[in-house]
């Protein structure tokens, strides 16, 4: 039997949300747990541990750039794999968020085939 | 009776010495005649051997080039399957990227249509709108209208990238937009730097509601795909009844709506 691994979408459109929870749905692998935004996802980070983190940029309270940077400095979190959700006008977002730590980034509007892969080679699962 | 002579009798032993000599060297003679018929088969043997040696190679040669023909029939064949199953193969993995495709729009449309009816609160209505034609279209400039019946004139109500207290207010029947919604018929540009781009009309069976006008595609999107234009056909339906719905809940309000959630009601309309 394969190993249960678990993601953290956080998105704050539920639509996106959806959408990417509808993406990763295929890997069977995966448990997928959703966050509204940056705060909800530290508070999620605190109670479990996950495997990946797929995160917006632009969310309330507390935005994906700001998540990414105080994930890396969690101690239980820090290695953890990170994807970015960007829209074509926040190139300096993207950037800047590949400087603090994420590890890859998904350009909108999203293909599932696209979450998936990258999800996959950043688990390293087939 | 005479007596033989001397003489006689050293001729006659001469003669017997000389015949048994005689004798002897027809013996060796017929021996050695004897060994060469025996080498002369044993050549003749050899000879028929290499004949036959010979006459074997050129069945080995025969056997042989049956056996290249044959392998290169075998050859041809496995190049041939082998082509079939490469064709087939890259078939599949063409299929399976349409599948793939297929999927992926069906998951749009189904979460589309999935969020466009999760309430019936205008403003959430609203901004599910926008999310659908922001992040599953892939716009980056469009403004929606909403039909002022009385007055027949179009107010921006949403949008993105635009300043909607700028925007135009179109009449219905009137310019691109206005003509879009009176006959309920979608209008795409054909040059992607027009504006609009296009115009999405959002209409009932009953009546028109309103406008999706898109100018501006996200700089990755080269243009609208087939699945834009199978989102763009749910929006014309579902956004209009979902904005309908929401407009209509907040006229009547929650005890409006309860008093209307009765079978008595429901049977009424039913007749």
């Amino acid at each position: 039997m394969s190993e249960q691994l678990h993601a953290l979408v956080v998105e704050d459109s539920p639509t996106m949300r959806q959408l990417i929870v509808f993406a990763l749905s295929r890997i069977k692998v995966l448990k997928v747990v959703e966050a509204d935004d940056g705060v909800d996802a530290l508070k999620k980070l605190s109670q479990q541990h996950f495997d990946i983190l797929i995160t917006d940029i632009n969310m309330p309270m507390m935005d994906g750039l700001k998540l990414v940077s105080m994930v890396r400095k969690d101690e239980v979190h820090k290695e953890i794999p990170i994807i970015i959700i960007t829209t074509e006008g926040a190139q300096e977002d993207r950037q800047r968020a590949l400087s603090l730590g994420a590890n890859a980034y998904i350009t909108k509007p999203i293909q599932a085939p696209q979450v998936i892969s990258k999800v996959k080679d950043l688990l390293k699962i087939s | 009776m005479s007596a033989k002579k001397p003489d006689e009798t050293a001729h006659r032993e001469d003669f017997l010495v000389l015949f048994r000599r005689g004798l002897k060297f027809t013996e060796e003679l017929l021996a050695e005649n004897e060994k060469l018929r025996y080498r002369v088969a044993n050549l003749e043997n050899e000879i028929d051997g290499v004949r036959r040696s010979g006459g074997g190679d050129e069945s080995t040669m025969r056997e042989l080039r049956e056996k290249v023909r044959e392998l290169e029939i075998e050859k041809a064949r496995l190049l041939s399957s082998y082509t079939e199953v490469e064709t087939a193969n890259r078939d599949y993995q063409t299929r399976y990227a349409e599948i793939e495709e297929e999927h992926n729009n069906l998951a749009n449309l189904y979460i589309a249509s999935y969020q466009l009816h999760t309430t019936m609160n205008f403003k959430d209505v609203v901004q599910v709108i926008n999310e659908i034609v922001i992040n599953l279209v892939g716009v980056s400039s469009f403004t929606m209208y909403l039909l002022d019946v009385p007055t027949g004139v179009l107010h921006p109500i949403g949008g993105e990238g635009v300043d909607l207290a700028k925007a135009p207010r179109p009449k219905i029947g009137e310019g691109v937009i206005g003509k879009a919604l009176a006959d309920k018929q979608r209008y795409v540009a054909e040059n992607l730097k027009s504006t609009p781009l296009a115009v999405v009309p959002l209409a009932t069976t009953e009546s028109q509601v309103g406008a999706i006008v898109i100018d501006k595609l996200l700089v990755q999107k080269e243009g609208f795909t087939a699945v834009d234009n199978e989102l763009f056909n749910l929006l014309s339906v579902h956004a209009a009844t979902a904005l309908l719905a929401g407009l209509l809940r907040d006229q009547v309000g929650e005890r409006g709506a309860v008093q209307a959630l009765t079978v008595g009601h429901a049977r009424s309309l039913l007749g």
